[in-house]
C-alpha cells in the first residue's frame, strides 16, 4: 500500500499520522481505518505532515469521517497540513471538515 | 532456450527416466559384488580343505614310513655315506649331478644291504596312497642349501639316485631342520621340475637326537589347481544363471509394483492435460479410475492425485464461472463507458450555426467508467451553459452519481436559475440519501452571448483560466464547496453563502479554459505533478486562440510530461472562445 499510518492514543483522543498519499487505489482502505478510529475516539487528530497527495477519492474518506464525527458530536482535527494538500481542501471547500490545530 | 516440458519429449529423450534401468543396474552391481565375495570365500575354503587333506595324507604317510624304517633298519650309515661323499665333492663335481660319472661316486650306497630293503618298504608305503606321488629319503646340506637324495623308490626315468641333489630355499630348509615335532611339517612351492608340489617331511634321528635324514612325501597339487578351475567355471555358470533369473524376477516385480503404476499415473496426468486443452468437454476422472492397489506409497500417491484432480476440476469450474462473470461485468462496464461518453455532447463544432462563440471539450477516461464530465447546452437563443465536474472516486458508483448530478444540474439551469442557485439546489438534492458519501466538484457558467457577460459559480472546483488581452491567467476561486459534501443545514450555519455568483466580461477574442484535476495532477512515475503553472505555460505556447487546437496541445504536453506513467485520473477539458456579438 502506498500509505502508512501511526496511531497515538491519549485516552479519548487519538492522533493518526498519515504517511504517503491517498488515491483511488487505497482510498477505500484508508476510509475504513479512519472511520473505524472515529468510532473509538471523541477527538481524532490527523497529522498530515507526511501526506503528499489526496485525490477526490481520498477526500471522500475524510468526508465520511467528518459526517460520523459530527453525528457523535466529536471533533475532527488536522495539523501540519502541507500546502499542496491544503490547496485541495481549499478548492473543494473541505477546509470545513477540520479544526486546524 | 526454454526447457522442454516432459510431455514434449520423445520416447527416446525420456529413456533416462527409466526406473527399470535403475533397478536393473543396481541389482546387477549388487549381485555381482555379492557373487564375487562368495566366489572368493568359496574358492578359499575349497582350496584350504583340499590342500589340508593332501598335507594330512602326505604327512601321515611320511610319518608311518618313518616309524617303520626307523624300527627295522639303521639308515645312519647310508645317510653318512651319501653326505660324506657329497660334502667331499668340489663345486664343479657337484654341478654334474644326475650324470653317470657323478652317480658312480655314490655306487657303494646301493651296495648297502639295507638299501634295497629300504626302497622296497618305501615302495610298499607309496602303493597305499593314490595321491602321494613320491616317498623318498633325503638329507639337507646346510652349506650348499640343497636336498641330497639317499633313496628314491621311483621306477621311472625321473628317479633320483643316491647323491643326486636339488637346490632348496634356505628358509624352508632351516624350518625342516629345526622342526620341534609339533603339528605337520610341510612346504608348498612351485618348482620347475614338478610344478605345484606339497612336500611333507618327517626327520629320522639317531640315538643322540641328531637328524640323520628326512622321510619326504610329495603330493602334486595340479589336481588341486584343476579342481579350483572346475570350481570357478561351475561357480561362474551358476552365478550367471542365478543373476539372470534373479534380475528377471526383480525387474518383473519392479515393473509390476513400481514402473507400471507410475506410468499409469503419468499417462493419467497427460490425459488430464489433454482433456483440459479440449475445453467444453466434461472432465473425466482420470486419476480416480486408475485403481492402483499396490498398498504402498504409490497407491497413496494415486489417491492424492485423484483428490487433487477433483479439487482442480472444481477449481477450474469455479474459475470458468468467475471468469465468465468477470467478462460479463467487463462488457457491461465497457457499455457503461460508452453510454457515459455518449451522454456528453461530443459532436464538434457543437453549434455550427453560431458565429458568436466556439466551444470545444474532451474527456479521456483513465481506464474504466469515471466521474469526470463536462456539459454545455443552450437555455435560450442568448444563453449558453457550460459545466465542468469531477465526482469523487471512480467506477460504477462514480458514474451513476455523475449521471444524477448532470441531470440535476441541467434541470436547474434550464429552469432559469443563476449558477449559485443551481449549485444550492443541486447540493440539496444530492445531499438527500447520500449514504455513500459521494460528492462532486462543479464549475458552472452561463454566458450571455449578446454581451459576453459570463456569470459563473464554483462548487469546490479548479480555478478557471481566462485568456484576456492576449494573456492567460487564473481567476481567483469563488470559495464554493463541493456538492453533496455538506448538507444545506450545515452550510446554512456559516456566515457566508456557500455558493457565490461571479461576473466576468468577455471581450471578442477572449477565451476561457476549464478542466479537472486530471490535468493539474497528471503524474510521472516518481509522482511529480503537472501543476497549474505548467498548464498556464502550455496555454501560452499553444499559439493563436483556438479551442480545437488548445485542448489537444495540452493533452500532448501532459503525455510528454508523464512519459510512461499510466494515466491515474480522467483528463477532461473545456474551452470557449468568445468571438463577439453579430454586428
Amino acid at each position: 500500500m502506498s500509505m502508512d499510518m501511526n496511531l497515538i492514543k491519549r485516552g479519548t483522543e487519538g492522533e493518526l499520522q498519515l504517511i504517503g498519499y491517498i488515491d483511488a487505489s487505497n482510498a477505500a482502505e484508508v476510509e475504513k481505518i479512519i472511520v473505524d478510529l472515529v468510532g473509538q475516539f471523541d477527538t481524532l487528530i490527523l497529522d498530515m505532515e507526511k501526506l503528499e497527495y489526496v485525490s477526490s477519492a481520498g477526500l471522500r474518506a475524510f468526508r465520511h469521517a467528518f459526517m460520523d464525527m459530527r453525528k457523535k458530536h466529536g471533533t475532527l482535527c488536522a495539523k501540519n497540513v502541507s500546502s499542496s494538500v491544503m490547496e485541495v481542501f481549499e478548492i473543494t471547500g473541505f477546509t470545513r471538515l477540520f479544526k486546524f490545530i | 532456450m526454454p526447457e522442454k516440458s516432459v510431455r514434449e519429449m520423445s520416447e527416446l529423450e525420456r529413456k533416462h527416466y527409466s526406473l527399470s534401468g535403475h533397478v536393473f543396474r543396481s541389482t546387477l552391481v549388487g549381485v555381482i559384488i555379492l557373487g564375487l565375495v562368495a566366489f572368493v570365500i568359496g574358492l578359499s575354503l575349497y582350496t584350504y580343505a583340499l590342500v589340508g587333506q593332501y598335507i594330512g595324507e602326505s604327512f601321515g604317510l611320511a610319518k608311518s614310513a618313518a616309524l617303520v624304517v626307523n624300527a627295522v633298519m639303521d639308515t645312519k650309515s647310508m645317510s653318512d655315506q651319501v653326505m660324506t661323499t657329497y660334502r667331499s665333492l668340489t663345486q664343479e663335481e657337484l654341478a654334474q649331478t644326475g650324470t653317470e660319472s657323478y652317480r658312480a661316486r655314490f655306487a657303494q650306497v646301493k651296495n648297502d644291504e639295507n638299501f634295497d630293503y629300504l626302497v622296497e618298504i618305501l615302495r610298499e608305503f607309496l602303493k597305499t596312497s593314490d595321491d602321494v606321488s613320491d616317498l623318498y629319503l633325503g638329507m639337507y646340506d646346510r652349506e650348499t642349501s640343497a636336498l641330497v637324495y639317499i633313496a628314491d623308490p621311483d621306477q621311472s626315468e625321473m628317479v633320483c639316485e643316491p647323491g643326486d641333489w636339488e637346490s632348496v630355499e634356505t628358509k624352508e630348509m632351516e624350518r625342516f631342520l629345526s622342526w620341534n615335532g609339533e603339528g605337520q611339517l610341510y612346504d608348498i612351492g612351485n618348482t620347475d621340475k614338478y610344478g605345484w608340489l606339497c612336500t611333507a617331511g618327517v626327520p629320522l634321528k639317531d640315538s643322540e637326537g641328531n637328524v640323520i635324514a628326512f622321510l619326504l612325501a610329495d603330493v602334486g597339487l595340479e589336481e588341486v589347481l584343476q579342481g579350483m578351475k572346475n570350481f570357478a567355471l561351475q561357480y561362474t555358470i551358476a552365478m550367471i544363471v542365478s543373476v539372470i533369473v534373479y534380475t528377471y524376477f526383480t525387474l518383473r516385480h519392479t515393473k509390476k509394483t513400481l514402473v507400471e503404476p507410475i506410468n499409469a499415473i503419468a499417462s493419467a496426468a497427460e490425459a488430464y492435460m489433454a482433456d483440459k486443452s479440449t475445453d467444453g468437454e466434461k472432465p473425466i476422472d482420470r486419476f480416480a479410475s486408475l485403481n492402483i492397489r499396490t498398498g504402498d506409497e504409490i497407491e497413496n500417491l494415486s489417491l492424492v492425485m485423484a483428490d487433487m484432480e477433483k479439487d482442480l476440476v472444481n477449481y477450474v469450474q469455479n474459475l470458468t464461472e468467475v471468469t465468465a462473470e468477470k467478462e460479463r461485468i467487463n462488457t457491461e462496464l465497457t457499455l457503461a463507458n460508452g453510454i457515459q461518453a455518449n451522454v456528453l455532447p461530443n459532436t464538434f463544432p457543437a453549434f455550427p450555426e453560431r458565429e458568436e462563440f466556439e466551444v470545444y471539450a474532451t474527456m479521456d477516461p483513465a481506464k474504466e467508467v469515471g466521474g469526470d464530465f463536462y456539459d454545455f447546452f443552450m437555455i435560450d437563443e442568448d444563453h449558453l451553459v457550460m459545466v465542468m465536474a469531477d465526482v469523487s472516486g471512480k467506477g460504477i458508483p462514480a458514474a451513476l452519481f455523475m449521471m444524477t448530478a448532470r441531470t440535476m444540474l441541467k434541470d436547474a439551469a434550464l429552469a432559469g436559475l443563476d449558477p449559485a442557485s443551481v449549485m444550492e439546489r443541486v447540493n440539496a438534492q444530492l445531499s438527500e440519501n447520500n449514504d455513500y458519501m459521494m460528492f462532486v466538484t462543479v464549475w458552472l457558467g452561463i454566458l450571455e452571448i449578446s454581451t459576453g457577460k459570463l456569470i459563473h459559480a464554483d462548487a469546490g472546483h479548479e480555478q478557471l483560466m481566462v485568456y484576456h488581452e492576449g494573456a492567460w491567467k487564473f481567476l481567483e476561486r469563488g470559495g464554493g464547496v463541493a456538492l453533496a459534501a455538506f448538507d444545506p443545514e450545515m452550510l446554512a450555519l456559516e456566515d457566508e453563502p456557500a455558493f457565490k455568483n461571479r461576473e466576468l466580461m468577455l471581450e471578442p477574442g477572449d477565451m476561457i479554459f476549464q478542466y479537472t484535476d486530471g490535468v493539474t495532477e497528471a503524474m510521472t512515475i516518481d509522482r511529480q505533478q503537472f501543476g497549474m503553472n505548467r498548464v498556464l505555460e502550455v496555454a501560452k505556447d499553444a499559439g493563436p486562440a483556438d479551442p480545437t487546437k488548445l485542448l489537444p496541445f495540452v493533452r500532448e504536453k501532459i503525455d510528454e510530461f508523464v512519459q510512461d506513467a499510466p494515466q491515474f485520473d480522467d483528463i477532461t477539458m473545456l474551452a470557449l472562445k468568445y468571438k463577439g456579438p453579430i454586428k
